[in-house]
């Protein structure tokens, strides 16, 4: 027990270290490529092409397999990026900063992505693309956030500065994460609530729900993926100067 | 049944492609800005 909390704590610190981030990322990046390509072609081909064709939506239910998956990552990555903004404002971590710096444009990208695609998915089985739906608007507001954090960085010419704002920006935009989940339940919303469940059985038929959760991963994968590209391509950025990165 | 490629699902399609753009986009981006700064470094070194 002792010994796995400190191999945590060395795993901890040895994490606030850029040359050592910079170097482990490098030799991890090509084999998350290889599975992040791998789930994600599976996941993607399996449930758009060869799934069963939905009884009511008929084929364009198939925008699930893409839709559920972006909205899923867009509120994770910002769960991960409220860690970072505590580690960052407690310990001053610099990989801290690099870390939401870095994570932001995916977040927003993937933010993007889960309402653009609701917006194509509702407008043939809504009839509208957008309405002023609980869900919809508090996932509107995350996008908000993900823009209001990165343009907030670019307007610090201190990375320093930059880092204690945009982690303090990001603990405010926290608020929103339980709201959105909550918001199919707590209010009356067109928006239909989760099809996936843990703690009791799926409302999705297997055949539905398995391509889904192999895309679901693939997601996963795929902002690990970039989110490892992204943070080595800040810290050489940071660290051009830095004697470590001149003999790397 | 499977996707029936005869009957076009414009919205499915237009979904997809913006997917593989994002994604695209997200993973070419930082690959570039590495890239510069990697030429940059040589530049400084020679």
């Amino acid at each position: 027990m002792n010994k796995t909390f400190n191999n945590l704590k060395t795993f901890y610190h040895k994490l606030g270290s850029s040359p050592w981030f910079y170097k482990i990322s490098g030799i991890t990046i090509p084999y998350v490529a290889l599975f992040s390509f791998l789930f994600l072609s599976i996941g993607i081909v399996w449930g758009v092409f060869f799934s069963p064709t939905d009884f009511k939506q008929g084929d364009v239910y198939r925008i699930i397999y893409m839709h559920v998956p972006a909205a899923s990552v867009s509120q994770a990555i910002y769960y991960t990026m409220t860690v970072a903004a505590v580690v960052s404002m407690i310990w001053r971590m610099k990989m801290a900063g690099i870390f939401i710096k870095s994570m932001a444009p995916i977040g927003a990208s993937f933010t993007f992505l889960a309402l653009i695609s609701g917006s194509i998915w509702g407008q043939p089985t809504w009839g509208t693309w957008w309405i002023w739906d609980a869900r919809l608007t508090s996932t509107l507001v995350l996008f908000i956030f993900y823009i209001a954090i990165i343009s907030l960085y670019s307007s610090f010419s201190e990375k320093k500065s930059a880092d204690q704002a945009v982690s303090i920006l990001t603990l405010v935009g926290a608020v929103n994460l339980p709201i959105i989940k909550k918001s199919v339940d707590w209010w009356n919303t067109l928006h239909q609530p989760a099809s996936i469940k843990f703690t009791e059985s799926s409302s999705i038929s297997p055949e539905m729900l398995y391509p889904l959760i192999i895309s679901i991963f693939g997601f996963y994968l795929v902002v690990l993926l970039s989110g490892l590209m992204a943070m080595r391509a800040e810290i050489a950025k940071r660290e051009i100067n830095k004697e470590w990165f001149k003999n790397y | 049944m499977i996707y029936d490629f005869n009957d076009y699902n414009f919205h499915v399609w237009l979904v997809l492609l913006i997917t593989v753009t994002l994604i695209s986009l997200n993973l070419i981006v930082p690959k570039i800005r590495l890239n510069k700064i990697k030429k940059l470094k040589k530049i400084d070194k020679n």
